[in-house]
């Protein structure tokens, strides 16, 4: 009968812990939403020129994208994007300018290393996107000549990974720039 | 009165030195090789898992008479798994701003074996302010070790300390330092270091 008492006494124990934690997941959820989105505005502007003064949020199907306005018009769409890193998903925030090319670059989340593939967030190695265009996008270790982007020591992968997004943001760029 | 308060100390310092996880019992490695590769991410590794290792250890400890000896590493998990995902959720929602600094550290603390280690070795069998007590002090010595690990890691892998440069731009850091054969050579002295300086004071009191 050792069993039964076993499995009862975690039973209880069990659902005690998952109706606490749901219980703390559905009274967060809505929060850490609204946390999740102030971040992301705030970012989105953070990766846009100085002179930036409103940034409006647009939607085209399932995307959401920022453009950013100064006194001049339009200057600057910041695109999300996202590439399977070493650790989870790696997700950018890539501020483009009218022709197609990187203004700046800000991770969004990421599940890498630390001390590893989490110095993908320092500017070091971020920075260096800056002004490249989607063909310019490419690690100097694949790119078989010495215009690339130097990728971090040890962590290739998510330096491969970044660099994966940072293009495909450039792509969306492309497919969403005249949607009104 | 004063003897319990002793015993509190003892229970309290045995982290911190005579058992220091990191340093003599050798438990916590994997998260130790990941994160001590700056200060200011051990620094906050260890005071995550001290949170969480006081947290755990009192539950555990409150729980220790429901807990039957035979699935007692189940519920053990339970707890801890629990805790850290709780903590997570609230830090996200309360303390964003902490979170961005700590969050990467949050899931690896579940995969931390001093707190496993910790409730089935003490918490278990103690009561629970005395279990609090030891997490405590269990916590706070892998703070400082993994503290000490991360400031030799830092400055001979990267030439920082605290993300300030050191030794200027002609300096050419040590990368494997920074990378996990680096931790093992520094815990390896630090052990020896420790050693070393233990014996001698043995040696005096005889």
């Amino acid at each position: 009968m050792k069993i039964i008492d076993y499995s009862l006494r975690l039973l209880v124990l069990c659902a005690i812990a998952s109706g606490l934690l749901t219980y703390v997941y559905e009274s967060t959820a809505s929060r850490i939403a609204e946390n999740v989105a102030k971040e992301k505005s705030v970012k989105a502007r953070s990766i846009l020129p100085g002179d930036t003064a409103v940034v409006k949020e647009f939607k085209d199907g399932t995307m959401t994208f920022f453009r950013g306005y100064s006194k001049g018009g339009l200057n600057g769409t910041v695109v999300e994007a996202s590439s399977k890193g070493y650790g989870g998903p790696i997700n950018l925030l890539v501020g483009i300018d009218k022709d197609g090319r990187v203004i700046d670059v800000a991770v969004a989340s990421h599940k890498e290393t630390p001390g590893l593939g989490a110095k993908i967030e320092e500017s070091r190695f971020i920075g260096q996107f800056k002004g490249r265009s989607a063909a310019e996008a490419v690690l100097k270790k694949d790119s078989g000549n010495n215009d690339g982007v130097d990728a971090i020591a040890a962590a290739t992968i998510s330096s491969r990974a970044v660099t994966k997004a940072v293009k495909e943001s450039l792509e969306i760029y492309g497919e969403v720039k005249n949607v009104r | 009165m004063l003897d319990r308060l002793k015993y509190y100390w003892k229970t309290f310092d045995n982290g911190i030195l005579r058992e220091n996880p990191i340093l003599r019992l050798m438990i916590g490695l994997c998260p130790t090789l990941a994160v001590s590769t700056s200060l200011i991410n051990s620094v906050g590794m260890g005071l995550a898992t001290t949170f969480v290792l006081v947290c755990s250890n009192f539950v555990v400890s409150l729980l220790r008479k429901f807990t039957p000896n035979g699935v007692r590493i189940p519920i053990f998990i339970v707890i801890v798994s629990t805790f850290v995902t709780l903590i997570d959720y609230l830090m996200l929602a309360y303390m964003p701003e902490l979170h961005k600094s700590l969050g990467v550290f949050v899931p690896l603390i579940v995969v931390n074996c001093i707190i496993l280690g910790r409730a089935e070795s003490f918490a278990y069998k103690n009561d629970v302010v005395l279990s609090a007590i030891d997490g405590l002090g269990m916590g706070l010595g892998f703070t400082i070790a993994i503290s000490a690990i991360g400031i030799i890691r830092e400055v001979l892998g990267n030439g920082t300390i605290l993300g300030y440069s050191l030794f200027g731009a002609s300096f050419s850091p040590a990368i494997i330092m920074i990378l996990p054969p680096g931790a093992f050579i520094t815990i390896g002295f630090l052990m020896a270091g420790l050693n070393a300086l233990t014996r001698k004071g043995e040696g005096a009191n005889k």
